[in-house]
């Protein structure tokens, strides 16, 4: 039968790419075959309407980002200070997943504790492009996106606090979404920047994510900025992009913009305005400043978050001397340079003589930039842009550029500081053959508008599924 | 302005000690980045909201409070199972306070 078939599928794609990719830092391979021959089981007891009824999620594999805690499963967030961790408790988010009936294949590889953009930071060793494995597969969540893009899983769970899911989606050439925030519980997710911290999801096609937000989504008494008002149906999507309004970012050099990235997404605006939507071009006043504000209240909220890798609660421990030897010499040995650097930005932007420069500054122009994105979302659906400004780079080739790097999350962290959702769509290929990815952002809680671009979009591309396998020839005929 | 950051009492706030290596390193980093996120003094007031305080979700969970009642917490050895060292009740630590004096 189909379920069967397709989980063997995801399996003899894990045989022949994990050892090039390395996307998972933990594989449950035959526990997740039992799970799917005992939903088949259900298959032919109930029949299709009834066993989907029973589990929305049917047959779909899912990859789990190492930061959502799964109970009696490693949770090390790509960190060697949690190398050893295995948390009492499960993430709301993969609990209601897995109950929905989604297959848990593993856990994925990430940069640590979610702070880069290219997975290669993690104690686990870099995750590699499927699409190029001499290339990043982007960050923080690049784990998931290299399993969903190489076919190891049907969808995967990232988190995304400045672009961590919809980043390494578009390098990945997969779908990927960050929800409004306050949309899925953060219950069970390891902390970064809990102003922006999100659960998100990568997967091939819209209504495979769409189904996997209908089912995650809602409060769930464990996370206060959750909201309340929840809807208990999947939306239903309108069809086609006919009367949207669809705003054109305008996309300046300043980040380092690639012209093949830039032609793309003014060709899909294009094919959008042939399908009738209306386009126009749009700027947001203080968009430049975002990589600024975001760089001083995320790493101020890590430098917080991160005090409690002391080596008491859990983790590691360095055994020596008193108590703040022992705090110093723990975090010395087990955080990496990466996890060092944005701590100590943090702590200085919130030492006394800075708070009022910086962190007080930093919020207002936050709040500032959110009433300009509430602005042109009354003259817009939805904005459009790319995701990245170039395709995936070379693995290293960052690395030791800490500012370059954090340029490649310039186009993803607007929406993370306005809190709106936002989701990535393949939109072709550059001359390497390397995936482009295009961002859409919509007003809060209006993730039925990215769902209907985003099936339009399928639609006006001709591509029913993304990833390697199903993407590579498919773009190359579409130019 | 490029703006001298005293790594000393940075890194003893952070609870971080460095290697001389990366000390270096980082300080360098540092100044580079503090050099960036001061673009932000000098936007004009003008064009800045007039709150100051943010509450980013744009959620309704600001009307709502959780209820104030006490709930059962996982199991004690559950949450002892991943402490470094513990004593089966407790987490154990350097001793933190000195001996009493008479």
């Amino acid at each position: 039968m189909w379920l069967r078939e397709e989980f063997e599928r995801n399996v003899a794609c894990l045989q022949e790419w994990e050892e090039k990719v390395h996307s998972f830092v933990f594989l449950r391979t035959n526990e997740a075959r039992k799970e799917a021959m005992r939903e088949e089981e259900l298959l032919a007891e109930v029949g299709e309407e009834e066993a989907r009824r029973r589990c929305p999620l049917l047959g779909m594999t899912l990859a789990v980002k190492d930061n959502l805690c799964i109970k009696g499963m490693p949770a090390t967030c790509g960190s060697a200070a949690l190398k050893d961790y295995v948390p009492p408790y499960t993430a709301t988010a993969v609990e209601r997943a897995l109950f929905a009936g989604a297959i848990l294949m593993g856990k994925t590889n990430m940069d640590e504790f979610a702070m880069g953009s290219s997975t290669e930071t993690s104690h686990w060793g870099a995750t590699r492009n499927p699409w190029d494995c001499g290339r990043v597969p982007g960050g923080s969540s690049g784990g998931s996106a290299a399993a969903v893009a190489a076919g190891m899983a049907r969808a995967a769970l990232g988190t995304d606090s400045g672009g961590s899911v919809r980043q390494p989606a578009a390098l990945c050439g997969v779908l990927g979404l960050k929800p409004t925030y306050g949309t899925i519980s953060r219950y069970g997710l390891i902390a970064y920047a809990s102003s922006f911290d999100e659960v998100g999801i990568l997967a091939r096609n819209a209504k495979d994510a769409a189904a996997l937000l209908s089912v995650m989504q809602g409060y769930d008494g464990k996370d206060d900025t959750l909201r309340r008002k929840t809807q208990d149906a999947p939306p239903s999507f309108e069809k086609g992009v006919k009367g949207l309004r669809i705003g054109l970012l305008k996309m300046g050099q300043e980040e380092g913009l690639n012209e093949e990235v830039r032609e793309s997404v003014q060709a899909a605006a294009r094919r959008f305005k042939g399908a009738g939507a209306q386009v126009e071009t749009v700027t947001i006043p203080l968009i430049e400043h975002a990589l600024a504000v975001y760089h001083v209240l995320s790493f101020a909220q890590a430098s917080s978050n991160l005090a409690r890798y002391h080596g008491v609660l859990f983790g590691e421990r360095v055994a020596r001397g008193d108590w703040e030897e022992m705090y110093e010499a723990t975090r010395a040995q087990y955080l990496g340079t990466e996890v060092k650097r944005r701590i100590l930005l943090g702590t200085f932007v919130l030492s006394s003589e800075n708070f009022s420069v910086f962190y007080r500054r930093a919020q207002s122009v936050c709040d500032a930039l959110r009433k300009n994105f509430a602005h042109a979302l009354e003259r817009f659906d939805l904005l459009l842009g790319p995701t990245s400004a170039t395709t995936a780079w070379k693995l290293g080739e960052r690395l030791l550029n800490p500012r370059q790097m954090y340029l490649s999350d310039s186009y993803t962290i607007p929406a993370n500081l306005a809190g709106l959702p936002a989701v990535s769509i393949p939109c072709g290929t550059d001359a390497k053959g390397l995936p482009i990815g295009m961002q859409l952002i919509a007003p809060a809680y209006r993730e039925d508008l990215l769902f209907r671009a985003a099936l339009a979009w399928e639609e006006l591309s001709g591509q029913a599924q993304y990833g390697l396998r199903q993407g590579k020839e498919r773009w190359k005929n579409m130019k | 302005m490029n703006r001298k950051i005293d790594m000393e009492r940075l890194t003893q706030l952070a609870g971080l000690r460095l290697s001389q290596e990366e000390r270096a390193r980082l300080q360098t980093d540092l100044e580079e980045m503090v050099s960036c996120i001061e673009s932000l003094t000098h936007i004009p007031e003008a064009e800045l909201a007039e709150t100051a305080l943010s509450a980013y979700a744009p959620s309704d969970a600001r009307e709502w409070l959780r209820a104030d009642e006490t709930e059962a917490s996982l199991p004690l050895e559950e949450l002892l199972q991943n402490a470094p060292l513990s004593d089966g009740a407790y987490f154990v630590v350097p001793q933190t306070v000195g001996e009493e004096k008479e």
